[in-house]
């Protein structure tokens, strides 16, 4: 019998495999990804809220104006004849705020990345052999006489047959094949806002102090 | 989404819809019941820098 096909060395088509690749590639896409994303936010902080001075290279807030408007209880004169009731007057004020603290800025980044692989590798051989060997064996006589007024007479008739057949077979089935499925899912969702930038719009929220708006008198500012 | 300004006159929290702000709605301070409203000269800016973010959020 000829010596038989090894089976595939698991060990060896495993070994081959450019793990690092598989798992670091994901992850390094993933991380360039959250770095370009922060450097977006970056840039939008810096054009849309903040206004570059050249000269002086500092960034200034860029400030909106708010209307705040509360009731003031205006007391009774008691000197007013007839006497008038107490009466709520709206005040207005306004008062600037950095247009940092108004944005619904939030932060998009990757925060989960999955990666599976399967890999399947069948190998299998098998071998039989069959040896069928039949044989025959056949024989056949008769015999005749004839007694009567002519000469003696006999008459002997025979037959043999031998048959022998012999069906060998071999047959050998080696198979060997190997599948791979590689999965990357990757899910991005909103992530609190840096510490940094939650520090810089608590700072200007802090910092909010009403302008009072100008008497008038009459129709022109006193 | 909404977010949260402090309120000037008794620093509690005023929860503000940006995008209704621009429309000039008002919000009440849940503390002191003073009411906040975007000025009619910065609703352009807010407006304008409520746009870029969107388009910065949008995918592709």
């Amino acid at each position: 019998m000829a010596q038989q096909p090894a089976l595939v060395s698991m060990a060896e088509q495993f070994s081959g495999l450019p793990m690092e690749a598989l798992i670091g590639a994901p992850l390094m896409a993933a991380a360039k990804a959250n770095s370009d994303m922060g450097a977006a936010q970056v840039d939008f902080l810096l054009k849309t809220c903040f206004a570059y001075d050249k000269e002086a290279d500092t960034y200034t807030p860029t400030m909106i104006k708010m209307i705040l408007k509360r009731g003031v209880l205006v007391p009774v004169d008691p000197t007013a004849d007839p006497p008038v009731d107490p009466e709520i007057k709206v005040v207005e004020t306004e008062f600037d705020l950095p247009i940092l603290t108004i944005l619904p800025l939030n932060s998009l980044a990757v925060d989960e990345v999955n990666i599976s692989f399967h890999m399947e590798v069948q190998s299998s051989f098998s071998e039989t052999d069959s040896d069928e060997r039949t044989e025959a064996l056949a024989a056949e006589a008769s015999w005749s006489a004839k007694v009567g007024l002519g000469p003696f007479s006999a008459k002997v008739k025979g037959s043999v047959s031998y048959n022998s057949e012999s069906t060998t077979s071999h047959e050998t089935y080696y198979e060997k094949s190997n599948s791979a499925e590689y999965n990357v899912t990757v899910h991005a969702g909103q992530l609190p806002l840096p510490k940094g930038v939650n520090t810089i719009i608590e700072a200007f929220t802090k910092a909010i102090e009403p302008v009072t708006m100008p008497v008038f008198v009459g129709d022109s500012p006193g | 989404m909404n977010i949260n300004i402090t309120c000037p006159h008794c620093q509690s929290r005023i929860y503000v819809d940006p995008a209704e702000l621009i429309r000039g709605r008002q919000f009440c301070c849940s503390g002191c019941a003073v009411s906040v409203s975007l000025a009619v000269e910065s609703q352009a800016i807010v407006k304008q820098s409520m746009q870029k973010l969107e388009s910065m959020q949008q995918p592709g």
